[in-house]
């Protein structure tokens, strides 16, 4: 058969990622007894997940009490806008403290109470000190903690091979094409299941604070695939990220500055974030500069500052300031500790800021205010899931972690990343490795579909047109970061979608030169169409939404609209075209809504 | 500007095929580490002008298999950890979640070397790495270390004569270069010397052991 000319293997559950999601997804398919693959396009130890700082979201109750499940359940559906998918909801909840406790016993190792329990911190949005942490490193932890248990449990394990497309039998799953990074062949999976958790797409934004390999590969895989999306529009700026020197604009600056008592300020020297208090949070709020300082030291009797007000919010103020004219030499704002704190104390409390502005802007932040501005951070949507089982639209194909849509509804909580992977992440292994142990006919891969990938991807090679790839990733982040930003408006939305299909059209030109080994320009081409996909989704999906909620923000439909409230968009493609529609929301079981409606 | 600007510089403008490896930019993945100026360093953290050279020579990592301009087989990375049984293995029995308290001798002893990011930079620096291919080179003893430290851990039986063997433990002559280059700032020479100091007491306990049980005892 014509396949004989490619490397083929065969598992019976691929998990495409190994970031916190792929690697417990890897973990509970091969516990099930499924022959396990874990594929990556980077090293293994190098997922985005590394990056996590604050930590991981789970009402555990350890140093308070009274928090529960229901109190997590109700901060995540109220950040969410109401747009979240309950059942998620309420299962990431529950959940969240047994898979914690579970990494311990995995050999992690989180701070701890005096008395020994796992100490949990403040963040945005959470009523209770919630986030179990490693000290700023949480990330670190997590994912040495489950690689170790992975590759102990004897999963095979496929580094820099990148996925290029899903494999399928009729409407089945059949498994994925790729190639690997170091010598550019083709590879081919053979799989009953396919559990997608390559992550998210902030490189389609200019200032982001994600890694390289965001570039929604699996959206794309998924959509390519026949899988549908939600909530694309929601993206998520984080309020705060570096701004100078240019080549690190983006970089995060961790919500923990304002935690233990940063203040934003202006060029004016005003603390703004007083004038930005939504009627919605009003009442939970300070209002004057003297309370705000007392609640850092006495939360009983003061009102939480509005300098932590959740992160949509306060992007949209930052960006409304510099629009003013009142912002920062370089477009930000100002972030001081530096008038608030003694230098001791922000040293030991936030060793890595310190060092991070020391080392890239030379900028003393015991001394020197820092430049912060909005930058592109997590993907609040993406691939529709059923909750329960993390089963997309196609049979056979599983989702979970950043790529999956649902949870997060309009705007996620800090910290409820970390737990979402690995609650859905168990839960898509669990549920890819029953599908795949009951599944009892045969799968075939079409000889005749491999062979036409293997030559679309190296038609760059053969080409003639004088493209360059990073020329066109350049020329979308630009387009991307003016039209189709924090803010926008019908008129840029429908530029943006012109743009992107030119840009579309550039890359049928693009020439790449040299050999397959290892060579970033072709990756980068062939990543092309992923960031054009999901550029071209979230537009669409951004056209659409005509109100403002969340993450997503309309200059033109300021306010928002109570029957878009009652929807997800849902993006699929048909044929060759993206199509984006609305449909209702899953209706919420009465005893759940009373969780929400007892105290707002 | 960094060293890892001025390469995506490059690879933008003069070489598309450039070939290094950077993921977060942020001192996070240990994805970057090269040799600069003929030291090991992390390329997303070094800014030029801190070099205080005219020109700034870059090169990949020692004693990794090249591949690609500044990319290396980073496989010899794993499979050291492997030889040195760095890997967590809870003890039986015990209960699954068996606390560390937060001011013990224990938690300090491991929080002062597990932020250990994976770079290889230290491996690359290795004289001792570079002379035996076999040795398990200082990140993954360090990983060692802290391992033998966690009360949770119960594969120390299995790990003290991987240790013990003639290309662990023994193999370090204590130049601390590893330690100099450590983006990190660990001490895996440290780790060696602490674990040599308890190596000592394990001979002792497991020549005894041998002997009355009458079998030889290896050197
Ligand atoms: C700076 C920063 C700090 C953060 N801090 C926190 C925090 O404190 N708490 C919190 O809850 N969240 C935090 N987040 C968010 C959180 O870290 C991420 O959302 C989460 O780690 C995503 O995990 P994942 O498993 O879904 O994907 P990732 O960890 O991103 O893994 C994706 C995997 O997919 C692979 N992959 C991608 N494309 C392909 C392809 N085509 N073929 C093969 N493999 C592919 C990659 O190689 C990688 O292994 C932070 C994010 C950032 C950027
Ligand atoms: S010990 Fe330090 S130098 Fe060695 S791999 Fe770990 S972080 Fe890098």
């Amino acid at each position: 058969m014509a396949l004989d000319k490619y490397e083929v293997h065969e598992h019976d559950v691929i998990v495409i990622g190994a970031g916190g999601a792929g690697l417990r997804a890897a973990i509970e398919a091969s516990a099930q007894g499924a022959k396990t693959a874990l594929i990556c396009k980077s090293l293994l130890g190098k997922a985005h997940t590394v990056m996590a700082e604050g930590g991981i979201a789970a009402a555990l109750g350890n140093v308070w009490p009274e928090d529960n499940w229901k109190v997590h359940f109700r901060d995540t559906m109220r950040g969410g806008k109401l747009l979240n998918n309950w059942r998620m909801a309420q299962l990431h909840a529950q959940e969240a403290p047994d898979r914690v406790k579970e990494l311990e016993a995995w050999g992690a190792l989180f701070d701890r109470t005096p008395d020994g329990r796992i100490l949990q911190r403040d963040f945005g949005g959470h009523r209770y000190a919630r986030l179990a942490h490693v000290g700023d490193r949480t990330g670190l932890e997590m994912i040495r903690t489950l690689q170790q248990h992975a590759v102990h449990k004897g999963i095979d394990v496929f580094m820099e091979c990148t996925i290029t497309r899903l494999l399928k039998d009729g409407d089945r799953i059949a498994g994925a094409f790729g190639y690997w990074r170091e010598s550019g062949r083709f590879v081919i999976f053979k799989a009953k299941a396919v559990v997608l958790a390559t992550g998210g797409i902030g490189k389609i934004w200019k200032f982001t604070s994600n890694s390289w390999e965001y570039t929604g590969d699996g959206v794309t895989l998924a959509l390519d695939g026949g899988a549908h999306l939600i909530d694309m529009e929601c993206y998520q700026f984080h309020p705060t990220g570096m701004v100078w020197p240019p080549s690190v604009r983006g970089i995060l600056v961790t919500e923990g500055v304002r935690g233990d008592g940063g203040t934003l300020k202006n060029a004016l020297g005003e603390r703004f974030m007083f004038k930005y208090v939504p009627e919605f949070f009003r009442a939970e709020t300070a209002d004057t500069e003297e309370e705000a300082d007392r609640w850092y030291t006495d939360k009983k009797n003061n009102r939480r500052t509005p300098d932590l007000l959740p992160r949509d919010e306060v992007a949209r103020a930052i960006n409304t300031e510099v629009k003013a004219g009142r912002g920062s030499p370089h477009g930000g704002v100002f972030l001081d500790i530096a008038s608030r704190r003694d230098a001791k104390y922000i040293q030991r409390r936030l060793p890595s800021m310190y060092h991070q502005f020391k080392e890239l802007a030379d900028v003393d932040i015991t001394k020197e205010s820092m430049e912060v501005g909005p930058t592109a951070h997590y993907m609040n949507g993406g691939v529709r899931v059923d909750a329960d089982t993390a089963v997309t639209a196609v049979p056979g194909l599983f989702a979970a972690g950043e790529i999956a849509g649902g949870l997060h509804g309009a705007n996620r909580l800090g910290g409820n990343s970390l737990s979402d992977l690995l609650v859905f992440g168990r839960r898509a292994g669990l549920y890819a490795a029953e599908y795949a142990k009951n599944f009892k006919g045969t799968l075939t891969v079409d000889a005749g579909q491999v062979e036409a990938l293997a030559r679309a991807c190296l038609d760059p090679f053969e080409r003639t047109g004088g493209e360059n790839p990073y020329a066109i990733h350049q020329d979308l982040q630009e387009c991307m970061q003016s039209l189709v930003g924090i803010i926008r408006t019908e008129g840029e939305l429908k530029k943006a979608l012109e743009e992107v299909a030119t840009l579309r059209e550039r890359c049928r030109r693009i020439k790449i030169d040299g050999n397959r080994q290892y060579n970033p320009a072709w990756h980068l081409a062939l990543d092309l169409h992923s960031l054009l996909t999901v550029s071209h989704a979230v537009t669409l999906a951004a056209l659409e939404r005509m109100e403002s909620r969340g993450g997503h923000t309309r200059d033109d439909y300021p306010k928002t609209d109570p029957e878009l409230g009652k929807v997800n968009l849902v993006v699929r493609k048909v044929g060759t075209e993206l199509t984006v529609g609305r449909e209702p929301l899953l209706q919420m079981p009465p005893e759940l809504r009373q969780l929400l409606e007892g105290d707002k | 500007m960094t060293v890892l600007d001025a390469l995506v510089e490059i690879q933008r403008e003069q070489d598309p095929t450039l070939a290094f490896r950077y993921s977060c930019r942020v001192g996070m993945c240990g994805s970057c580490a090269v040799v600069i100026n003929g030291r090991e360093r992390w390329a997303c953290r070094t800014l030029l002008a801190s070099l205080k050279t005219e020109a700034v020579t870059v090169r990949p990592l020692y004693h990794f298999p090249l591949i690609r301009d500044l990319v290396v087989d980073m496989a010899p990375f794993a499979a050291k950890m492997k030889a040195a049984g760095a890997v967590f293995v809870a003890k039986e029995g015990e209960e699954a979640f068996a606390p560390i308290g937060r001011n013990v001798k224990e938690r300090r002893q491991i929080d002062g070397a597990i932020e250990c990011i994976g770079c290889g930079a230290c491996l690359s620096a290795c004289t001792m790495v570079g002379w035996n291919e076999q040795y398990a080179g200082p990140a993954a003893l360090n990983r060692a270390f802290t391992l033998m430290a966690d009360s949770r851990d119960g594969a120390g039986a299995e790990r003290w004569p991987l240790l013990l063997s003639e290309d662990a433990l023994v193999r370090c002559h204590g130049q601390a270069n590893c330690t100099e280059v450590c983006p990190m700032e660990l001490s895996p020479t440290d780790s060696i010397l602490k674990l040599r100091r308890k190596s000592i007491f394990q001979l002792v306990r497991s020549a005894h052991r041998l002997d009355t049980s009458g079998a030889t005892v290896v050197a």
